[in-house]
């Protein structure tokens, strides 16, 4: 393993992730975004009649939607100057060894090959707007686990299933940023877990955004059936430009009867990111998803994955964690609607604003009136590590139910002098001490993250702690 | 505090405030303006519809003699007493004092009142007080208006009763504002018992200089729509501020609350605690927000909430933000949000009480403390009225709960 290489993660820093390829020889649409360029991306990819006329129609609400007046600014980000599709000269491989050598390299950098060998049941890799590698093992597939690109899914026997599921779970018109990937996605994964099928290892995508100016629309579907088990990990990352990127992917998973799925991810965007992401899952009857979700790259985040629990005793876990630095304004946290009886959430998450960075914790909780004998128990604990950042909780919790228990609590503070006396009094640096209180602070998310991502994780922390004191 | 002057701690006069000239109601003929209000500092999606609250402002007639003021201290009324308030404020503040409603509404409701007060109250060692009924006996409109400044070192207690009698409609507000000084201590308590018929608007400003300490002690129990706006300016240092709010909401009551504890002075404290009871097909929305201000050093602010609900109708709404712009604070929430525990539930059923009669028992025992809370005999026999009205019962004698 070069030393160059991130897996196994024992030597992380942002330079590996702040490497840049070049764009040579790839397509980009024109800057900006028309009816024409939305029929150009449509064009390219063969696309059946009704996605071709979904896209335009999305356009047409994205144009006559306003942008959010709740959260962060996005004054930065001009859609006049966004490419929304860039394809690398590729096809989608299945072998790595027949991917092109820059962007195998990219990969590898990022530890994804290695990491495919070492754990997971499959992997897809996106680069810019087209998947370039998507491969999942033989003996996962044998038991009818389908994984593969969405595109190609959509050319194939599951195109109705396909078109059944596509943004029904988050329409167009849920917000401006739906509206735009629906009129400008491209790539991303399908997984179809059939019935009772459980899968041993994890199953992985990993979204890379290399070319400048460019915005990336990956859209996943996960279709989890009765009393299947699925752990999908996301992961993203991009070089550092001088100009706005932008991240408007779409999840949409659905969780069948006993069913269960844990969806990890660790996002790492380079901080001239704008990353307005949606997430959303529907939970049928006795079935559970859990998220498990680290941000810590980004400009700017607008990020907060939705769990409708639509099924009697359907639950949901989210745990989080969020740190905002240096130029940062991540604005994350979940929703939550328990529409069916006896149905229970937890979430749990935990942020940091460092060095004028401002992390904001915003979430909905929504007990509806079939939801009788819910249970709701939300935790969200800040911490700020100096005087020039910022840290708000912006929790809403709408209850109108019989017979429900919710619980919210929140804290914000510092590290306590204590603390830190304790540790320094026994030989412990300022820095270290305090790197550790923030590691100990973290620890409730980072062990529910593959043990690679919860290295990374700690190491993030690690790096973002240097010069935190003094 | 001695700060510089700023004519703008008075909300400067103006014409009326711009309003939505919408039908509030489908059946209405006469297009009936309406008020947003109760914005709160940070707001979150609009789909939730807890950003703020709309409330239909129509142009009522002043119920006559509705709002009675009593003291120890001499108080100025009319264009004098604003005047001197505002004067009186030059020196101190350098601020508009917000009262948590917005500036529209805070502004309809001074160009409404149909009383206005201003008071001075004094350092000399006594414990002032001053006493405000709002008690319509006619349908219409009875609004105060009351502006304070405490001096430094002094106290006062200000009671506020707004109540109603059976039957009738109309809109009852009050619009206070305090500027409590330096080592001032300031207790308000207040008590609101309207009948179903009336609909109630509260907006109370306040700012604290140097090692002020104001109380706040409300007891919503009345009304069918209650709209409750707060905001301290908590500036000065080690100042505190501590809102206990109870309410009980009945029937279809509406209740909206927006609280705003802005913390601005190093080592200040405030605490906002709301409990209340649901019944019926009651809702209620509290925004709460807990505001840690740069440059508040070691200031602690504290939200907690209970709310129970008694019935399957009933909706409950919290929005309890924390917004820190400083490291060296500490700021906490908790709130739990359910309904009587089933084995509660059971264990009275088991003994003979139906589920209506631990409803009302509920009921009953918010109407209690409200009872054994308040200190005059007229706030007494306000809560015993409410009680008659609404439980069928009176408070001060021991009939048989169990039936």
């Amino acid at each position: 393993m070069s030393e160059q290489q991130k897996a196994q993660i024992d030597d992380v820093d942002r330079s590996m992730y702040d490497f840049k390829k070049s764009e040579r020889g790839y397509e980009r649409v024109s800057e900006g975004l028309t009816p024409d360029i939305v029929e150009e991306i449509s064009a390219k990819k063969n696309e059946p009649t009704w996605m071709r006329d979904f896209r335009l129609k999305s356009l047409e609400i994205y144009n006559n939607m306003s942008v959010p007046d709740w959260g962060p600014s996005i004054d930065g980000l001009d859609m006049d100057h966004i490419v929304t599709y860039v394809k690398p000269n590729t096809d989608q491989k299945s072998d790595w060894e027949h991917v092109p050598d820059d962007i195998k390299d990219t990969f590898e950098r990022l530890g994804i090959p290695q990491a495919e060998r070492s754990y997971l049941a499959g992997v897809g890799a996106q680069y810019d707007s087209e998947l370039v590698y998507h491969n999942v093992q033989d003996s996962v597939a044998g038991e009818g686990v389908v994984y593969s690109g969405i595109e190609e899914a959509l050319h194939g026997e599951y195109a109705d299933l396909i078109r059944s599921h596509f943004m029904h779970l988050v329409p167009p018109t849920d917000h401006k940023f739906a509206a735009l990937h629906g009129a400008v996605w491209s790539g991303g994964s399908f997984v179809y877990v059939p019935a009772g099928v459980t899968l041993d290892f994890p199953l992985q995508s990993y979204f890379r955004l290399n070319a400048k100016g460019a915005g990336q629309f990956e859209h996943t579907l996960i279709i989890v059936e009765d009393d299947a088990d699925l752990h999908f990990i996301e992961g993203c990352s991009a070089p550092k430009y001088n100009v706005a990127n932008l991240h408007a992917g779409c999840v949409e998973l659905y969780v069948g009867k006993r069913a269960h799925l844990r969806y990890s991810t660790i996002e790492n965007w380079s901080k001239n990111m704008y990353n307005l992401n949606t997430k959303r899952a529907m939970v049928d009857e006795g079935g559970s998803i859990e998220w498990v979700s680290g941000s810590f790259g980004s400009h700017v985040s607008y990020l907060y994955p939705m769990s409708i629990l639509k099924g009697r005793k359907s639950s949901c876990d989210f745990t989080g964690i969020t740190f905002a630095g240096k130029g940062q304004d991540l604005d994350t946290g979940c929703k939550v609607v328990l529409a069916a009886p006896e149905t229970s959430t937890s979430v749990q998450t935990k942020s940091l604003s460092k060095d004028g960075g401002v992390s904001t914790f915003r979430s909905g909780v929504t007990v509806t009136k079939a939801a009788e004998h819910a249970n709701v128990s939300v935790s969200c604990q800040s911490l700020m590590l100096d005087d020039i950042s910022r840290s708000d909780t912006i929790p809403a919790m709408d209850v109108r139910a019989e017979h429900v228990n919710v619980g919210h609590e929140a804290s914000i503070g510092r590290i306590g002098d204590d603390m830190m006396y304790y540790l320094m009094s026994r030989g412990i640096s300022e820095s270290e001490a305090s790197t550790m209180i923030v590691n100990g602070f973290a620890n409730p998310v980072s062990k529910e993250l593959p043990l690679e991502y919860a290295v990374e994780m700690n190491n993030l922390i690690k790096l973002e702690m240097e010069g935190a004191i003094g | 505090m001695k700060t510089n002057a700023d004519t703008s701690l008075i909300n400067q006069a103006s014409p009326r405030p711009a309003m939505n000239n919408q039908i509030s109601s489908q059946d209405s003929a006469i297009p009936v303006p309406t008020l947003a209000i109760n914005r709160p500092p940070a707001i979150t999606w609009h789909h939730l519809a807890m950003n703020e609250a709309c409330v239909s402002a129509p142009a009522l007639g002043s119920a006559k003699d509705a709002v009675t003021y009593k003291s120890d201290i001499t108080y100025a009324t009319g264009d004098r007493a604003l005047a001197a308030f505002k004067e009186a404020c030059k020196s101190y503040a350098s601020s508009t004092i917000e009262t948590g409603v917005g500036p529209d509404a805070d502004q309809w409701l001074a160009d409404q009142a149909t009383e206005y007060v201003s008071l001075d109250v004094p350092a000399d060692g006594h414990d002032h007080q001053l006493d405000i009924d709002i008690v319509p006996r006619l349908d219409g409109r009875a609004i105060a208006a009351t502006d304070i400044v405490v001096e430094p070192d002094a106290h006062l207690t200000v009671t506020i009763r707004i109540d109603s009698p059976e039957g009738g409609a109309g809109l009852t507000g009050s619009r206070l504002r305090i500027v409590a000084l330096d080592r001032s201590v300031v207790e308000i308590q207040q008590l609101q018992t309207l009948d179903q018929g009336w609909r109630h608007i509260d907006a109370l400003g306040i700012v604290e200089a140097d090692n002020a300490r104001v109380h706040v002690d409300q007891l919503v129990l009345g009304s069918s729509e209650v709209t409750m706006g707060l905001s301290s300016d908590v500036r000065g240092y080690a100042a505190r501020c501590d809102v206990d709010t109870r309410y009980l909401g009945q029937n279809a009551t509406k209740i909206d609350f927006n609280y705003v504890l802005h913390q601005r002075g190093k080592q200040t404290q405030c605490t906002l605690i709301a409990n209340g009871i649901l019944t019926g097909h009651a809702s209620k929305l509290l925004r709460g927000t807990i505001d840690l201000v740069h440059g508040c050093k070691g200031s602690v602010g504290r939200e907690t909430e209970t709310v129970l609900l008694t019935s399957e109708h009933a909706v409950n709404k919290t929005i309890p933000v924390i917004l820190c712009d400083e490291e060296d604070v500490q700021g906490d929430h908790g709130a739990t949000i359910g309904h009587i525990n089933p084995a509660q539930m059971e264990y009275m059923q088991t003994r003979g009480l139906s589920i209506d009669r631990i409803e009302h028992l509920f009921v009953r025992s918010t109407l209690d403390y409200a009872r054994a809370h308040v200190a005059s005999d007229a706030a007494r026999t306000s809560i015993d009225a409410l009680a008659k009205r609404t439980i069928g019962e009176s408070l001060d004698d021991d009939e048989e709960v169990i039936r």
